[in-house]
C-alpha cells in the first residue's frame, strides 16, 4: 500500500519538534482514509486536522500506521463535526 | 486455531457519488455483489514439461453490480443513476459500500472517483402475479476498488 510505514506508538518524544500533546492534532496521512466529517478519501501524504476524534481514537490510528504528527495547513474542513452512523 | 470473528452485511453502509459528494444511500440500497478483479493471464507448453509456464499480467478493470428499491419520484438514487447512465458519453457514477458500517475505524472499498462509469442499468419492473418488491440494478465499471479506513 503506497505510503505504507511501520507503525509507532504515539508519544511526546515522536512529535515533531515544538510539537506537544496538547497542541492541536494535525496528521499526516500514511494510508487511505475517510474522515467522518466530510466523506471525503484523503491519500497518502494529505495533512489532515482530526479534532474531531478522542486522543484515544487518534493513538488508535497513529499505532496502526494510518497517521504521523505533523504540522502544516489541514486539507479538510475543522468546523465539521463527526457525521452519525446509522446503525452502529 | 481460534474461529474468525464472522460477520453479516447487516450493518453495510453504501454511498454514491454523482457529482463531487459522496451521499449515503444506505436508504435505499439493497445489495452489492461481491465484485471480482482478476489479472491477465497467459501461458505456454514446451515438449519437455508437463505443465505449463505462466505468468500474469496488469490487473482488469472491476464491475460493480448495486442492486437497490426503487421508489416513485426524481429523490430517488435510481433518477441519479439514470441521469449519468444518459448523459452523453455516459457520466461518473462512484459507489463506495462500507461492511459494518460508515463509521470510525471500519473499512470502506471504493471504485474511482474519477474514472467509473454506469455500464448496465435495470430499469424498474412489476410483475402482476407478485408481491415483490419493485428493484433497480446497476452496474459501474473502473479500474480498480480502492480500500480506506474511516477516520
Amino acid at each position: 500500500m503506497p505510503g505504507k510505514v511501520k507503525p509507532k506508538t504515539e508519544t511526546d518524544a515522536d512529535a515533531k519538534p515544538g510539537l506537544k500533546s496538547n497542541q492541536q492534532p494535525i496528521y499526516r496521512v500514511l494510508s487511505p482514509v475517510i474522515l467522518t466529517t466530510d466523506r471525503r478519501e484523503y491519500a497518502p501524504g494529505s495533512v489532515v486536522d482530526l479534532s474531531h476524534l478522542t486522543p484515544e481514537a487518534r493513538k488508535y490510528f497513529v499505532d496502526r500506521g494510518y497517521f504521523e504528527t505533523a504540522s502544516g495547513e489541514p486539507e479538510n474542513d475543522i468546523t465539521l463535526e463527526a457525521i452519525p452512523c446509522k446503525n452502529c | 486455531m481460534a474461529l474468525p470473528d464472522g460477520m453479516s452485511a447487516c450493518l453495510m453502509c453504501v454511498e454514491i457519488m454523482t457529482g463531487t459528494a459522496w451521499v449515503d444511500v444506505s436508504d435505499n440500497m439493497t445489495v452489492v455483489e461481491p465484485p471480482e478483479q482478476t489479472r491477465m493471464t497467459g501461458e505456454a507448453y514446451v515438449f519437455g514439461e508437463d505443465t505449463a509456464v505462466t505468468v500474469v499480467g496488469k490487473r482488469e478493470p472491476v464491475e460493480v453490480t448495486v442492486r437497490g428499491v426503487w421508489a416513485n419520484g426524481t429523490a430517488d438514487p435510481f433518477y441519479s443513476v439514470y441521469a449519468e447512465f444518459t448523459a452523453p458519453c455516459g457520466d461518473m457514477v462512484a459507489v463506495r459500500y462500507s461492511p459494518l458500517g460508515c463509521a470510525t475505524s471500519n473499512d470502506a472499498f471504493a471504485t474511482s472517483t474519477t474514472k467509473s462509469e454506469v455500464i448496465s442499468l435495470t430499469f424498474p419492473g412489476g410483475d402482476s402475479g407478485s408481491a415483490d418488491v419493485i428493484m433497480y440494478q446497476f452496474v459501474v465499471r473502473t479500474p480498480t476498488l480502492t480500500h480506506a479506513a474511516w477516520a
